[in-house]
């Protein structure tokens, strides 16, 4: 498709939203003008404007299929259809970001444009996603989740227990301030269970310690539970 | 009749069903090509369609221009925003004010405007916000 499909994709799905779930289709008007002002400061911005959109397209079809279920009963069935991380996503972290005023939205397109979405940490990110799946487990990245919800993946295992992870650099400057607002938008997002992971890059296995962890956490960390492992 | 029901539930079904699986697959996608996943799906990524994606409803948005009147006009309130937000842009400004302003309730309309405030600023005195509803309560109505 050409990026400018794109647009009029988001324009159908607020048609279909402003019946179904007008909370959806206010946000997704947010965000068609929201693209409209940003002003791409680098070529290196527009993929994640792109990735962005199509995710909000992706989960908002998912919501309106859900959402347009006849009864109650056919939308549990929908969601036992899905992985324990999908389920908390869809029936929890989605909804609730589009249908609350989300403070940190109006940042986001500062960070976009600043290319915040760095594509070492995202290389890092998919390491740890692909070294959780090799091992069995189970995950889902989402870049809401990231920008609004400091949540880089949301990690499960065993025990089916989502678990929302940050990661970040030791090295990093501001870690502490980092934690802070971690700790901050856990407790904003009420997240059941949510681990702050610090990795130093000069350890050469520290993709695979860090999945130890996160893996370990998912299964046994408890709920309401916000743990800082560095 | 419960035909016609049987159909449409399954279509339903088969939405939601073919609505998963695409957010599965791009979820691979992801994982396997990291950011250039969006090539995948998006011919033209690099192309101009962010620059045309349609200034047709900021020309003429009459409460964007009474937002900006209004923050570079002499009024006392203006003039504090003005210099709680220092270099940042004025207009990035008033284009997130528009935004809020369409939140419905009012409550929420002043808690976002705080935040908005305190994003720009570090020593806020939290009776900015409210003066600034108010002031806006008055323009656009």
């Amino acid at each position: 498709m050409q990026a400018q499909d794109i647009k009029d994709k988001l324009q159908i799905l607020i048609e279909q939203a402003s019946s179904i779930d007008p909370e959806l289709a206010r946000r997704l008007e947010h965000i068609n003008r929201w693209v409209k002002h940003i002003k791409p400061g680098s070529l290196t911005a527009k993929p994640y404007v792109v990735a962005f959109l199509l995710e909000v397209i992706t989960d908002s079809t998912v919501w309106l299929a859900i959402k347009s279920s006849p009864s109650i009963a056919e939308q549990t069935s929908k969601f036992e259809q899905m992985t324990p991380n999908e389920r908390y996503w869809y029936s929890y972290l989605f909804p609730r970001w589009f249908s609350t005023v989300d403070s940190k939205f109006y940042i986001w397109k500062r960070k976009v444009m600043a290319g915040e979405f760095n594509q070492l940490d995202g290389d890092i990110i998919r390491s740890i996603a692909q070294n959780i799946v090799s091992r069995k487990g189970s995950f889902w990245q989402r870049y809401i989740a990231d920008l609004s919800m400091a949540t880089d993946l949301i990690v499960s295992n065993h025990q089916n227990k989502p678990l929302c992870i940050q990661v970040t650099s030791v090295g990093e400057e501001f870690n502490n301030r980092k934690y802070q607002d971690w700790h901050h938008a856990m407790q904003l997002w009420e997240i059941e269970r949510g681990l702050f992971l610090s990795y130093n890059p000069q350890n050469t296995n520290f993709i695979h310690q860090l999945v130890n962890v996160a893996l370990y956490n998912s299964d046994y960390l408890a709920k309401g539970k916000y743990l800082n492992f560095s | 009749m419960r035909k016609q029901q049987e159909t449409k539930s399954n279509s339903q079904v088969d939405q939601f069903a073919e609505a998963l699986a695409a957010a599965r697959k791009m979820q691979q996608d992801w994982l396997t090509y990291g950011i250039d996943f969006v090539h995948i799906y998006v011919e033209d990524v690099d192309g101009d369609w962010l620059e045309k994606w349609g200034n047709d409803d900021i020309v003429g948005n009459c409460q964007l221009d009474h937002i900006k009147e209004f923050l570079v006009s002499n009024d006392e309130v203006a003039v504090r925003v003005r210099q709680l937000l220092g270099t940042s842009s004025l207009f990035d400004f008033a284009l997130n004010l528009e935004e809020l302003w369409r939140i419905p309730e009012a409550h929420h309309r002043l808690s976002a405007v705080r935040d908005l405030l305190v994003n720009e600023g570090n020593n806020l005195d939290m009776g900015l916000a409210d003066s600034l509803v108010v002031k806006l309560d008055e323009i656009l109505v």
